[in-house]
Order: structure tokens, then sequence, then C-alpha cells
């Protein structure tokens, strides 16, 4: 018998009788999700912009330090093509990446980045500092609301709630571990 | 060795142990911190229990959705019965693709396995990625916590380590500098890397894909940039629902660090169109651990560390003492599941609290199995032999009224008069720390018939 035989087989054989799943009920929300959102990525090492204006603009100003840009937001240029891409040498180069997010969590600042919005899936992790753009209307309370929200299911989906971060020596907390070592999201 | 003999050795540098117990204590307040700030904490635990409940009286017909699913996504699926199968398809799979560089994240599974062992016996480079376990990777030692794998090393000792492997400066310590430096040792690892292994945190078995969560990136960092990504995955690992990962994300986190949430939750699906996707789901006593009913809900657990930090034991022994994969309360209920002889000691290793069931986020009667488990010790004969001895005259004494009276008056007595080698022996673990007590003059029962009767 194969291995995955005998493992089923060792399964069956006890016999156990289905417990219950339980139904998921609905929590209640927060009264201002976006001052709730802006405190928790805050709390996270995270800038927020809520952005007034123009978005574009906004971003332009917060990106102008940066040489090597990749951009997944419209009206953004960047200054490195596909081509450039397709080696790990240049993706190593990438200073500034700009994403759209798709749902944001107030409780805990996640935001869901399905990978048609990453262009690649290492750029939100590879750039030194990610940006994520975030519409106010698709801001939920929890991660129970933003798994409902969540209606296809991505080859390769990310929650995002902060800058890569460790506080894996003597717990003292050191933001920028092997990935971005900043963040800033856009509310619109 | 003994849990009791093995933190003998941890307990000798003091001031190091006064500052793991506090820092974990420290970790463990930022939980109750976090928890409070959910009004439906019990509420979830409670959801979770049930949910994972539901997963283990079903968990055949979950693995086989889990694996269709996970094929129809373009995942390819293995099954492995113990540790050595395990790291042969690991082999198998880095040999069919003539790689040599591999990258692996955080994963108690590959440890409990012992893959990294096997692979460099294979003369493979396996390189750990998690700063902790990179850490503890250099100084060739296991992880001494789940979570916080280099929790007993100090910066000191991080810093001589770096010095010797990565070349930083000797004798700065500076955390800030020692990260900033392994970023940059490592950001090569993951540009060359031929294979990415990562554990698993959530299979889903509705969906076939499963979730990673780290707050370095160190996951994503290899499995994006590498060809081949192997995610090892032990069985219990299941959910049955996409949408139950909206319980067990609130609570992960929470219970493990005080992080509302850790910085990435990445769910897999398929591969990326260059890459191979591989997932390997483990049983290695699993199923055992299934059959004994008393046990089985130790299956729930998802490696959140959370009974680690508030165990009074734990946090004052090291996470070696406990010479395990999983150290801690849950690890001294899975181990002996594993080999009942070698984790003897480790039931014993508490001083039964509840603490850890308290604080455990998928409600696992920790404590209660490490009584259960004492039972099942002494009744296969393991226990030592003076604990054996000593309570075998305990219960003679205590199950007869008039020897008790009488060994007491004894005892009175004789406890004023006796030489203090009696209790300061190197027979007695108790007397290392301890001085025979002031004996009261008369017994309560004695004082009791003067005064009230």
């Amino acid at each position: 018998m194969s291995s995955k035989e005998n493992i089923l087989k060792r399964i069956s054989d006890l016999d156990l009788q289905p417990a219950r799943l339980p139904e998921i009920p609905q929590f209640e929300g927060f009264d201002n999700l976006i001052d709730t959102i802006t405190k928790t990525l805050e709390g996270s090492h995270v800038k927020v912009t809520s952005v007034k204006g123009n978005l574009i603009d906004s971003i332009k100003q917060e990106i102008s330090e940066y040489e090597y840009v990749v951009s997944a937001v419209k009206g953004i240029d960047s200054t490195m093509n596909e081509e450039d891409l397709k080696s790990k040498d240049s993706l190593n180069k990438v200073e500034a990446m700009i994403i759209n997010g798709k749902v944001g969590v107030a409780e805990n600042g996640a935001i869901w980045v399905p990978e048609s919005n990453m262009s690649q899936r290492i750029l939100p992790f590879i750039t030194l500092h990610l940006f994520v753009v975030i519409q106010k209307e698709s801001i939920v309370s929890n991660m129970h609301e933003a798994y409902s929200k969540i209606s296809e299911i991505p080859g390769f989906g990310l929650f995002v709630a902060g800058p890569s971060k460790t506080a894996d020596i003597e717990q003292s907390l050191v933001v920028g571990a092997h990935g971005p070592k900043r963040m800033t999201v856009f509310i619109v | 060795m003994s849990h009791a003999k093995l933190t003998e050795e941890f307990l000798k540098n003091e001031p190091k142990t006064d500052w793991h117990n506090e820092t974990l204590w420290w970790v463990r307040s930022k939980r109750d911190v976090s928890s409070k700030g959910i009004p439906e904490w019990e509420e979830l635990r409670s959801l979770a229990s049930q949910i994972k409940d539901n997963v283990l009286s079903n968990i055949g017909n979950y693995l086989q959705e889990f694996e269709k699913n996970a094929l129809a996504n373009g995942v390819h699926v293995h099954w492995a019965e113990d540790g050595k199968e395990h790291n042969r398809i690991v082999q198998s799979i880095i040999e069919k693709h003539n790689a040599q560089r591999i990258v692996k994240s955080k994963s108690i599974l590959t440890e409990e396995c012992h893959l990294n062992q096997h692979l460099e016996s294979n003369g493979f480079d396996v390189v750990d990625t998690d700063l902790g376990e990179r850490i503890v990777q250099f100084a060739k030692q296991p992880p001494s916590h789940i979570v916080l794998p280099a929790i007993h090393m100090k910066r000191e000792e991080v810093s001589e380590l770096f010095h010797e492997h990565i070349q930083t400066e000797k004798g700065n310590s500076d955390p800030q500098y020692l990260t900033e430096a392994a970023r940059n040792h490592l950001r090569e690892k993951f540009l060359k890397a031929d294979i990415a292994i990562t554990g698993v945190n959530f299979g889903i078995a509705e969906t076939g894909g499963f979730v990673v969560c780290t707050n370095e990136g160190n996951a994503d960092m290899g499995v994006h940039l590498a060809p081949v990504h192997i995610a090892c995955m032990g069985i219990e690992k299941l959910i049955p629902k996409f949408e139950h990962l909206g319980v067990f994300t609130r609570l992960l986190a929470r219970s493990a660090t005080g992080q509302a949430i850790t910085n990435y939750t990445s769910h897999f699906h398929q591969p990326r169109p260059d890459q191979e996707m591989h997932i390997i789901l483990v049983d290695n006593g699993r199923t055992k651990q299934l059959a004994r009913e008393k046990f089985r809900n130790s299956l729930k657990c998802i490696r959140c560390g959370a009974c680690m930090n508030t165990c009074p034991i734990y946090r004052r022994s090291g996470g070696y003492s406990y010479d395990a994969t999983v150290p801690g309360p849950i690890g001294s209920i899975l181990s002996p599941g594993f080999d009942l002889k070698k984790h003897k000691s480790l039931p014993f290793a508490s001083t039964l609290c509840g603490s850890c069931s308290d604080v455990c986020p998928v409600k696992i009667n920790i404590h209660e199995q490490l009584y259960e488990w004492r039972q099942v010790i002494a009744e296969n004969g393991l226990d030592d032999m003076p604990k054996r001895f000593s309570m075998n005259i305990a219960r003679k004494v205590l199950s007869s009224p008039k020897v008790y009276f009488t060994l007491g008056k004894i005892a009175r007595k004789s406890l004023s008069i006796l030489p203090k080698s009696l209790i300061n022996n190197p027979l007695n673990a108790w007397g290392k720390q301890r001085d025979l007590p002031n004996p009261p003059k008369e017994s309560f029962k004695e004082w009791y018939k003067k005064n009230r009767s």
C-alpha cells in the first residue's frame, strides 16, 4: 500500500464520529473604519496618507527620491521595464513598488493584494519601500468581512500589514528585516 | 536526560535566566493586551476549537478534498508516513532539479523530521532564512522556542556568531546593525536559491491552498524568487473552508507575540507559470496521536507558542531543557506520544497551574493532558524510583489516620533534633534549595481539641 493509503486507512479504522462544524457569526464592527485603520497602521510603522486632492500627485511626491520605481497603479510610470525585471539582479534594485490594495482591514491594518495587482509576486517583498493605495469604500472591520469580500481566490494573494520586521535578537524590534524597510498607505 | 537535569544547566547563569523569564512574561503580557482588544476573543477561541474538532473528526475526507483541489490547482501533492519519507521526498525533488542551494523559512515540521541534517549529510547547502533560525543555525543548535528560536541568546552571543560567520565588526552587538548584516547576507542567498522550502500554517481543504505567516517576509523572499517551492505540512494543519481563515488569523499572531496580525499572511494556491510547487503531507505520528482519545486534541495546536510564554517552568528552564522539537507545555503533551521513554520526564515539568490551557487559542486542555500522561507513565513503570518509593509510603501513611497521627508526632519531635543532612543530601532533589522547616509544637488536631472542643 502507498503511504497515502496507509495514512487514510489508519484514520478510517478509528471510525471517528464527525463533530459539528460551527457557523461563524457576524461580529460587531467599528464605527469609524478610516480612523481605526489609520491608527492601526501607524502603530505598525506604516506612514498613512489620507489623499484629499489628486492621488497621482500625492504618489509622485512620495516617490520622487527613488530612481528604481515599479508601478502597478495607473498614472504612475515605472522606471524599469518588463525586460529589466526578468533578471533577479534588477529586481534587487527596486526601491519603490506601488500597488493597489483590494480590501483593507481596520482591526489589524492588513491589506489584501491579489497577484494580479502585483505585476510580479516578488515585488511587494523585494522593494525597499512599498506603497499601497486603498479606497475608503474597501475598508472593512475585521478578517471575517475581509475574507467574505474575496470572491475570486488568486494563485497568490497577500495580506500585508506593515514593513518587514523582526525582534529575533533579544526581542528588540528592528524594522526592515528581509523585505521593505518602509511602507506607505494612501487612503483615497 | 531528564528535564530537571537539563534545567540545571540553564539555571547556572542566573541573570540570563531572569532575563529569559521576564522577557517571555513580557511577550505574554502583550498577548493579554492584544486579546483584550477583541470583545469576542473567547468566542473566537471556542470557534477555533470547534473547527479543529471537526477537522480531527473528519480528517481523512478533508485530506482527500485538499489533495484533489491542490492537484487541480497544478500543485504536486506527496504523502509521507514519517520524517524519513518526508526527507526522502524533499531530496528527490531537489535531485530532480539538480539543485544545490536551498533556502528554508521557519517550519517546526522540518525540525521534527530533522530535514537540515538529512540534506546536509547528503551534501546540500540549506540556509535557514528566519533571522532567529539563522542565528541558531550558525550556533549549530535547534530553536529553543517555536516562535522565538533564539530567545535563549543574548545580543553579545549573536554578535560573536555573526562576527565569525558573516564578518560583522567584533563587539558590535547593536540589533539594528546585526539585523542589517543578516539582511544583506541572506539577500544573496535568496537571489541564488534553486529551491525554497516553507512550512504551512493553514491548509484549506475547500480550495487546496495553504497559508504561510511571517513577519520578516523571508518565506516569500525565498518562494517568489526560486523556481521550486516545497511546502511541508503536518496533516493536522488543515482547516475546512477559506472563511475559517478569518478565525485563525485573528487568533494566531495575537496569541504568539501580541501583534494584531503577522506582517505577511501569504495565500498560495497555484505556482507561478515558471515555477513548480509541491506540498508534502506528513503523518509522522499524528494518526497515532489521533487514536489516543485523551490526547487527540493536542493535534489542534496552531504553534503560536503562547503556552511557552506563560509557563512558569518553561520561562525558568529554557527550551533546551525539554530535549524535544516542540518544548514547553504543548511539547510535553505531544512528545511522549512520539517516544514515551525518552520524554517521560516532560509531563512532570509542570506545576499543573493551568495557565497554558487558559491562553491556548484553540482551547487545548494542556494541563489536564499533562496529568493524564503522568498516569500513563506510571502505568508503564517509567516514573522514577525515589518518587515511586515515596509515593507508596505516602499512600500507606495517608490512608490510615492512626499511622498519620503517630508519624506526625514523631516528625514534630524529630525535626528539631535531626541533622540537616537528612534533607540536604544528594539523594533528595527537593533539599537542594530547601532547609528543614521549624516544626510546630502541636498538630492542628491537638490545637483544635484544646481550644475549640
